[in-house]
């Protein structure tokens, strides 16, 4: 193994231990415990998607689409993302 | 467009084993051709070509066996994780039984690992002698695997185009569970018999291994895959699920017991697939391998020291068997 | 450390040769990156979203007319508490209330305050709720992008409503929500029931659904027949449904994510494969030294293997970890709009880091196999050059 090489690899190696170290120290809890609180208090666990007013909010819940009236959907629909 | 093909672990999945099978297609035309015109005698160019021509069947399958080693326990992770799409399956053992592809396709996976963990074992020893004396042979060898692996890429294509996310599956408890009240254990064995037989083949596997009793140990080893399976589904896997009603080979591949199922069953079929190799290679070619005889050993020792150690765990915990 | 003579010769050509290689890692680690960054960050809210649900009620009911969702009447919520099991019943208003000068739009939650499972989980959210204080005058409890939002236009202390009467009503902002949960509550607003009821114009004795928990889960399908037998025009939204869906949330389009990656991923190969054919005069006659001073097609063919593995890993480490800074510590700016949209309230989520390894492994493969794949049969394609031809 050449120098410039292990330094490559020490470096890499530091990456990796600079990450798991995030990923282990990281408070999930806090987090966690917000979320929860959240949904007990309101019954909602829907993520809060940023939408327009005549796009379903509620995943799951109500459907936006209105049967008479069809119409071609804008691009930026989170349908597109979270369609069933 | 069938839902399932839209999985990101069956695309990558699908993706890894097309590309390997047009690799390995490669290999089976230039291997053709090395078996008909094959003459090491001969010094003609191309006889040279041809020489340097096995280097790349050689490259090629070293390459996709390796890798079929990865995509085994990745198969069974994809299957794990369509368990959550496939209506009614709570594991893999529901998905896989979601059609008549699955299990021939899982046993034949198996087997091919087997058989190319074998050629392998041929062509270093090829490589080592001057003349290539086994060429002829491991062309042929790997032809018949080629065969096999054709029929894998076959089945992987069918079992994954034709499960359905309509039609329920039935679950772990009930493909293995005895709700059915007849005894699903093969030969009319019953628990007590059974785990004699799995500690005595151990036994047998590790004695003529030591004694060189070949052919006993090939086939002591093939037994013990058997039984091993039986033991860990019917009787060891209660303990690692601590619920003597839970039967089941593939929940314990899930993180809820720690992923242990990974090393259940790559311990046994890894320590089964040295003891055979090793007595092979003693028998056909004459070659003896201390380290491979040390790694079945040793391998085999770990998975019998696993699965038992579970149930010794569970008895200290709690006083009781199950 | 120890030095073996294969491997300081394997890293000298590495570093020799580096203009050859760097570009193959740049382009990986590109790919590597987008394709690790965008499935983080779904399995990341898979997750936080998995967690919300734990606490969610098991079932909510709603009244179904014509199709369509209709409010639901609150003398249902006696007769559900009169089903066996049943616990936890509580009436909820909820809606969307439209703020035209901007077009934007709130969600307001209201719940009963004074039920005492609402209570309690509220004491446990914001440690310091004074309900006297907060039922002294009009009050709501805002997400932390509404109060951005109604700060930024001049609504520091209170907001005005206007309902459908046309009367105005105006509530004061008690507290903001935690700033942790703003993946559920960044445009929410928690208000009592009476006062929701009053902004959406719903009429007396008029809810939107109604949630309650059944302990025994063995009792779901049951209490959902007796649900079908006491009401005829209900929807049950079952709680084990929603997670279905929530685990299912992005499997059907990472998959399309992914199959329009495979064309990258082909596009890739077809490069590789041309530059490693390309076999430049100074590799040509290193490869005929090297088989000159005796190494083997074999050893050559080990180099090369090796070679590629290296510049793989090395590859596929930076990605992953360019990934993981960009979407857990960075917060995914932009790849963040694709998941929770931007076009109303702007919405910052702190993403909690997940990382499975289940996901790293497909990664790998999805970038490895077909990597190696490409350069195999040019790799041997170099090492079978005769020596004496190469020294040419």
């Amino acid at each position: 193994m050449i120098k410039p090489f292990f330094v490559l690899v020490t470096i890499l190696f530091l990456l990796i231990g600079m990450v798991a170290g995030h990923y282990l120290q990281y408070d999930r809890k806090t987090p966690q415990e917000a979320l929860q609180g959240i949904s007990a208090v309101t019954n909602f666990s829907s993520p809060a998607l940023s939408v327009s007013y005549y796009e379903p909010r509620i995943l799951f819940y109500e459907t936006a689409s209105n049967p008479a009236y069809p119409q071609m959907q804008a691009l930026n629909r989170m349908d597109f993302v979270y369609e069933k | 467009m069938n839902e399932i093909l839209l999985n990101n672990e069956v695309i990558v999945y699908l993706l890894s084993e097309t590309v390997l099978y047009l690799l390995l297609f490669v290999a089976f035309l230039v291997t053709v051709g090395l078996v008909k015109k094959w003459n090491f005698d001969a010094f003609t160019t191309e006889q040279f070509t041809l020489e340097n021509r096995s280097y790349l069947v050689m490259t090629i399958i070293f390459f996709g066996i390796v890798l079929k080693i990865i995509l085994l326990p990745y198969f069974v992770y994809t299957i794990d994780a369509l368990s959550d799409l496939v209506p009614g399956a709570m594991c893999g053992a529901g998905v896989i039984k979601a059609n008549a592809y699955g299990n021939p396709l899982l046993a034949l996976k198996i087997v091919i690992l087997f058989l190319s963990g074998l050629w392998l074992s041929i062509n270093s020893i090829d490589l080592k002698a001057k003349r290539y004396p086994y060429l002829k042979l491991k062309s042929w060898f790997f032809l018949f695997i080629f065969v096999l692996l054709s029929a894998e890429f076959l089945l992987d294509i069918l079992y994954f185009t034709h499960i359905e996310t309509t039609n329920p599956v039935s679950c772990c408890s009930v493909i293995f569970g005895q709700t059915g009240g007849a005894n699903s254990l093969p030969f009319g064995l019953d628990i007590p018999k059974l785990l004699m037989l799995f500690y005595l083949l151990f036994a047998l596997i590790v004695l003529s291994l030591f004694s060189n009793l070949s052919l006993v140990s090939v086939a002591s080893s093939i037994l013990f895959v058997v039984v091993g399976y039986y033991a860990v589904v019917y009787f060891f896997g209660t303990y690692i699920y601590e619920l003597p009603t839970h039967k089941c080979p593939f929940c314990m591949l899930q993180d809820h017991y720690h992923y242990v199922g990974y090393a259940v069953w790559g311990l046994l079929l890894l320590g089964t697939f040295f003891a055979i190799d090793y007595a092979v290679m003693n028998v056909f070619f004459h070659t003896v391998s201390q380290t491979l005889k040390r790694i079945a050993i040793v391998l085999l020792s770990m998975f019998v020291f696993l699965c038992s150690g579970y149930v010794a765990v569970y008895y200290f915990k709690n006083g009781v068997w199950l | 450390m120890r030095n073996n003579a294969f491997l300081h010769f394997l890293t000298l050509l590495l570093f020799k040769q580096k203009s050859k290689h760097i570009g193959a890692v740049l382009i990986s680690v590109i790919i590597i990156f987008l394709l690790s960054a965008v499935l983080f960050l779904s399995s990341s809210l898979q997750y936080s979203l998995l967690s919300a649900l734990q606490k969610q009620g098991d079932f909510v009911v709603t009244r179904i007319q014509a199709g369509k969702p209709a409010n639901t009447p609150v003398a249902w919520v006696d007769q559900i508490l009169g089903i066996n099991g049943v616990t936890h019943v509580a009436p909820r208003i909820y809606g969307r209330y439209f703020f035209a000068p901007r077009e934007n739009a709130f969600l307001v939650v209201g719940i009963d305050f004074f039920d005492e499972q609402n209570n309690q989980a509220l004491q446990r959210l914001l440690k310091d709720v004074d309900l006297k204080r907060f039922f002294s005058k009009d009050s709501m409890l805002v997400g932390e992008g509404v109060r951005k939002f109604l700060e930024a236009h001049y609504f520091k202390n209170d907001f005005t409503f206007k309902t459908p009467k046309g009367t105005f009503k105006k509530v004061n902002i008690y507290q903001t929500l935690p700033k942790q949960a703003n993946l559920i509550d960044n445009d929410m607003i928690i208000m009592p029931i009476e006062l929701a009821r009053e902004i959406f114009g719903l009429g007396e004795g008029e809810v939107t659904d109604i949630t309650f928990n059944v302990p025994n889960d063995a009792e779901w399908d049951n209490i959902i027949t007796k649900l079908h037998l006491l009401f005829y025009d209900v929807r049950v939204i079952e709680k084990r449904e929603v997670k279905k869906a929530y685990e299912n949330l992005y499997n059907y389009k990472g998959g399309l994510f992914l199959i329009l990656y495979l064309v990258t991923i082909v596009t890739f190969m077809l490069i590789l494969y041309q530059r490693y054919s390309m076999v430049y005069s100074t590799e040509r006659k290193e490869i005929g030294i090297l088989r000159a001073v005796g190494w083997s097609i074999k050893d050559i063919l080990k180099l090369k293997f090796y070679e590629n593995l290296v510049i793989v890993i090395i590859s596929f480490i930076i990605g992953v970890v360019l990934a993981y800074l960009y979407v857990f510590v960075l917060n995914a700016p932009l790849l963040s709009h694709i998941f929770l949209g931007g076009s109303n309230l702007a919405n910052h989520v702190t993403f909690v880091p997940v990382v499975k390894f289940g996901i790293l492994g497909s990664i790998f493969l999805f970038y490895a196999v077909p990597f190696l794949a490409a350069v195999l049969i040019p790799a041997w394609k170099v090492a079978v050059t005769p020596p004496k031809e190469a020294m040419l």
